[in-house]
């Protein structure tokens, strides 16, 4: 913005001036509000709004028909630690959320080094990022059936072996969270390994061409060049995935559809279950609001550890 | 300003979302399938009240109670619906959200469409406050052929031939039974029927308390249970598709509510022709003869009754017979009503049987046990039926039992 | 390090190591298309599948090559007419259509006007509407089931659109705060110099700009509205409004008795439309990806 050039202004033209732009600010900011106020409003009405509510909600009563106006206090933060079968859902979910961090990035840094400059390179890219636009409950009931006692996997073990197979993937209780992490990981690794094959693709060719020359090895130059370049683009990845570990829902729904103890499969099938299969109302949204707490703690912690590590790398 | 036709025309379609408001009254219900019989009772009860009453089906079940609890808790019901009869009516009653009955009931009664034993399904505390839908009970579906081929002439009358039967059809070729653990709940099918075989009384005793999921009386069930796993009475329970086995016959009998002869009907198994129905003799002769009925009612929100009287008129016509053979000819549903033509074979063996031996009859545990208990202890029922051995037993049994016990306690 | 480049032997040296670096590019190729064969497993699966009836899915392996391709338009038509899939995929349609789009143009609004404009603590708006993807999804279940309970918005289409619009606002505003602001200023000050409008500058000289970042964006959360099932399975159960990942997902559990390769029929159709867009939109959904991070 330009000042008046011309020198001698009296004081009532400057106080004008400054009068007219104070106007113009004040409209062009009424017009922004206009511009935002749509998106605002839906966002508020339908997402900022219920998380208030829902904090509210769960130190009500609330259960089946009623206890919607009785305070319950911290009645329904206290009853989560009284379920028989904690222990079942909190193993299941950290096992989510260990194995949505690491095994989809592991797979997924295998398969991006091992494609990079491969003849076809755009196909196979495209392949293995074909599950991830399936929808996961379309995912999971194809492997429901993959996982089946006469399905593909015991078919295939069982011509392995040569003898019949008819392990229920999904009915014991010890394969079946590693079972539906595996279909998780079959959907995913795709769009991890393109992030990650985007994150290498900015990484300038001049240090690794410079080690080649000098006689680095492989693991040397993806040890020492590669990865720490490469460490902000697995942070994002990470954080994706975690997410994506704690509140993974459908395939879980679908995939462990005949396992008795479905409820305890994850913390967040577990406060479906409570809040719609029960009829807990109350409760479910105390699951909700732990379980949002331990999201946002653990998201945050990995922003941290990201800003510290680029901070590094700088 | 093309704003405005925008904001315009969002009005009208945001008034037509709520399109349901138009009508006087809705008729809430779950049950998938029945489409064309719910169609005629609509209309029929939209006649017969001069209401225009719409239908609103919402699945699956639990998605549907949430929706009528959540309704209920926000302080509307919804004016007409299905819902569960024992433990589940009663604690819908208990909101006080539910029409009273008992004048309808008093006329059904002197009509002669109903018996004082269908008025006690439909009751708490005495005062009936729903009507019939559908009234099953629960025999075994056998399969005629199956039977035939392996040179049994007639349906087993005690346990000894129940089992010399089952081992016959084994020796056919044949899996003796049916018994599917699909979508989460019919894992209390053979608990609660092995228990009315040794002990109804103890089976009515679980249901509020007085009996423990792991004594003597459980013990016993549990232990037949797990005998007729080993001798290889049961078709694979990890199987998805319920009717499968009976349908490609690999199964012989199917014990299950007589509602299922019309889904074997739809999939080429006629009731009468192909198959037939017994009650499961006891397993001891001096154990009371018993069957277990499921009765699905239909209840009316107390509000709404009291601003259209002319509902009555509508819920008159739902208990009548003409509704009730509407239903039975669209979907072969039977609902009770003396007056009805049996819908199907199937369930006119059923009231010869019953006819002539008169059992006890008792609520299907599905609606007798607290809700709050139902979902996890039928989970327990089956984590047994994937892992039927003797040790899963005692540890399902005891699991149960904890669950139950600290129920109990807060009553 | 200090080399003699014109050195044969240093020449010869090197192009040793670019040829070495070459080959192994081979048994990579093998390596990955191994790899790939045992990933595409599942899909082998689904197109035998599909073209099997019940009866011949249940007596043969589930690996085995079908009789002939005929029961494909049968079990197209099971699925279509058992699971309610007819209705249901125009729902979803409609959902995913409108929502997208609904809440890709009210982001690149609120952008605008968080970028574009002298609005006052414009960091805060943004972080205001922002916050609403902090929590996860379970965090608005029981509040969205009871509100529209009572609002009447349960069960109807209207309702779905309207959270679908709201759930999918937050990250493209994220993105297009991003794009909008690396539009150089001298393009809209130019044009409202000359009198144009705000709604001029947005509408044909910033949305214009950022068109590919549009396109993909509403990808994005047209793939995420079709491929719901938490939202949908709570707020619409009526057979009317139901969703299609809720339809597909009746068919395959309580009280259905269809085949396994009808419910796997009804999986592949449920996954068309998307899968379509990737085919032929995958430029996008790859410089969409970029937006994401």
């Amino acid at each position: 913005m330009q000042a008046p050039q011309t020198p001698p202004i009296s004081a009532a033209i400057r106080a004008e001036a400054h009068r007219r732009e104070v106007a113009a600010r004040r409209r062009s900011g009424r017009v922004a509000l206009v511009f935002i106020a749509p998106a605002l409003a839906l966002v508020a009405l339908f997402l900022l709004l219920p998380v208030l509510f829902n904090l509210g909600l769960s130190f009500t009563r609330w259960q089946r028909f009623s206890g919607l106006d009785e305070f319950g206090g911290l009645m329904n933060y206290q009853r989560l630690f009284m379920v028989p079968y904690l222990s079942e859902v909190v193993i299941n979910t950290a096992m989510w959320v260990i194995g949505a961090i690491t095994l989809p990035l592991a797979f997924g840094l295998g398969l991006a080094l091992l494609l990079r400059g491969v003849p076809g390179e755009g196909l196979f890219k495209a392949l293995f990022f074909l599950p991830r636009v399936l929808a996961p409950a379309a995912v999971g009931t194809i492997w429901f059936y993959v996982y089946a006692p006469d399905g593909v996997i015991n078919t295939l073990a069982g011509a392995a072996v040569g003898q019949e197979i008819d392990y229920g993937w999904l009915f014991e209780s010890h394969t079946i969270t590693p079972a539906i992490i595996m279909t998780f990981v079959w959907q995913t690794l795709g769009i991890n390994m393109v992030l990650l094959l985007l994150g290498m693709a900015a990484i300038p060719r001049d240090p690794i061409e410079a080690a080649h020359v000098d006689g680095a090895s492989s693991w040397q130059i993806f040890r020492h060049i590669i990865w720490p370049l490469l460490l902000p683009t697995v942070f994002v990845v990470t954080i994706l995935n975690v997410i994506a570990g704690f509140t993974a829902f459908d395939l879980i729904w679908v995939m462990g559809n005949g396992y008795p103890a479905q409820r305890s499969l994850s913390l967040a099938v577990f406060m479906y279950y409570e809040t719609f299969s029960n009829s807990r109302w109350a409760f479910g949204a105390a699951i909700a609001v732990m379980l949002s707490a331990l999201v946002i703690l653990v998201s945050w912690a990995l922003t941290v550890m990201q800003s510290r590590v680029e901070a590094r790398i700088r | 300003m093309k704003i405005k036709t925008l904001m315009a025309s969002a009005a009208i379609t945001a008034s037509a979302w709520t399109a349901a408001a138009a009508q006087d009254a809705t008729f809430y219900y779950d049950k998938n399938g029945w489409d064309e019989g719910f169609a005629a009772l609509i209309e029929g009860a939209s006649e017969a009240s001069g209401l225009d009453i719409a239908g609103q089906q919402l699945t699956p079940t639990d998605r549907y109670q949430a929706y009528v609890m959540s309704s209920i808790a926000g302080g509307a019901a919804p004016a007409i619906f299905t819902w569960w009869n024992g433990k589940q009516l009663d604690s819908l009653v208990e909101t006080g959200e539910i029409a009273d009955l008992t004048e309808l009931w008093d006329e059904a009664i002197a009509n002669g469409w109903f018996s004082e034993a269908e008025r006690e399904l439909f009751s708490v505390d005495g005062t009936p406050y729903a009507i019939p839908l559908n009234v099953a009970r629960w025999p075994v579906l056998y399969n005629k052929d199956a039977f035939a081929a392996a040179g049994i002439d007639a349906p087993p009358a005690t346990w000894d031939e129940l089992l010399a039967d089952a081992d016959a059809l084994k020796e056919a070729g044949y899996i003796p039974f049916n018994a599917p653990a699909v979508g989460g709940w019919m894992g209390f099918i053979w608990f609660s029927e092995l228990m009315v075989r040794t002990d109804p009384d103890a089976f009515v005793g679980l249901t509020d308390g007085t009996v423990p999921y792991n004594g003597p009386e459980v013990q016993r069930a549990m232990e037949i249970w797990t005998d007729f796993y080993e001798r290889g009475y049961f078709t694979d329970a990890r199987e998805q598709d319920e009717t499968r086995f009976m349908v490609n016959e690999e199964a012989a009998m199917y014990l299950i509510g007589e509602w299922t002869a019309g889904i074997l009907a739809n999939r080429g198994m006629e009731p009468g022709e192909k198959i037939g129905a017994f009650l499961m003799p006891p397993v001891d002769a001096e154990t009371e003869n018993t069957v277990i009925v499921e009765a699905a009612p239909i209840v009316f929100s107390a509000d709404a009754m009291e601003e259209m009287p002319a509902l009555m008129d509508a819920a008159r016509y739902l208990m009548s017979p003409e509704a009730g053979n509407a239903l039975g000819q669209a979907n072969g549903i039977y609902s009770g009503n003396l007056m009805t033509d049996a819908p199907n074979a199937i369930v006119s063996d059923v009231n010869a049987i019953i006819a002539e031996d008169a059992p006890r009859s008792v609520v299907r545990w599905w609606e007798a046990v607290p809700p709050e208990l139902q979902g996890d202890l039928v989970s327990q029922m089956n984590a047994f039926m994937l892992d039927p051995t003797a040790e899963n037993a005692q540890r399902v049994m005891d699991d149960m039992q904890s669950l139950n016990e600290s129920y109990w306690a807060f009553q | 390090m200090a080399v003699d480049i014109s050195d044969p032997a240093f020449l010869e040296g090197l192009k040793r190591k670019e040829r070495a670096r070459q080959r192994p590019s081979w048994l990579r190729l093998a390596i990955a298309s191994l790899l790939l064969v045992a990933y595409l497993v599942p899909f082998y699966y689904l197109f035998v599948t599909i073209f099997k009836t019940t009866d011949e899915y249940l007596r043969s392996s589930v690996l085995d090559l079908p009789n002939s391709l005929a029961p494909f338009w049968d079990n197209v038509v099971q699925a279509w007419t058992l699971g309610g899939m007819g209705r249901a995929s125009i729902n979803s349609m409609s959902y995913a259509v409108l929502g997208a789009g609904l809440a890709t143009a009210l982001a690149a609004a609120a952008a605008y006007g968080l970028t574009r404009l002298k609005l006052r603590s414009a960091n805060a708006w943004f972080m205001l509407i922002f916050a609403g993807t902090l929590f996860p999804f379970q965090m608005f279940l029981v509040p969205l089931f009871f509100g529209f309970q009572r609002t009447g918005l349960i069960n109807s289409w209207g309702g779905m659109v309207l959270v679908y619009t709201a759930i999918c606002i937050p990250f493209p505003l994220l993105v297009l705060r991003g794009s909008f602001g690396a539009i150089a200023r001298e393009i809209d000050e130019a044009a409202r110099i000359e009198g144009a409008s705000e709604w001029r500058v947005f509408a044909s000289m910033i949305v214009p700009n950022a068109k590919g970042a549009l396109i993909a964006l509403f990808l994005i959360q047209f793939t995420f509205i079709w491929n719901d099932l938490l939202f949908s399975s709570i707020l619409a159960g009526s057979p009317e409004v139901r969703s299609i990942m809720v339809a597909l997902q009746a068919l395959q559990g309580t009280y259905s008795s269809t085949g396994p390769n009808v419910v796997v029929t009804a999986s592949l159709l449920s996954s068309v439309p998307t899968v379509l867009l990737f085919i032929f939109l995958r430029r996008y959904f790859m410089s969409g990806l970029q937006l994401g991070t």
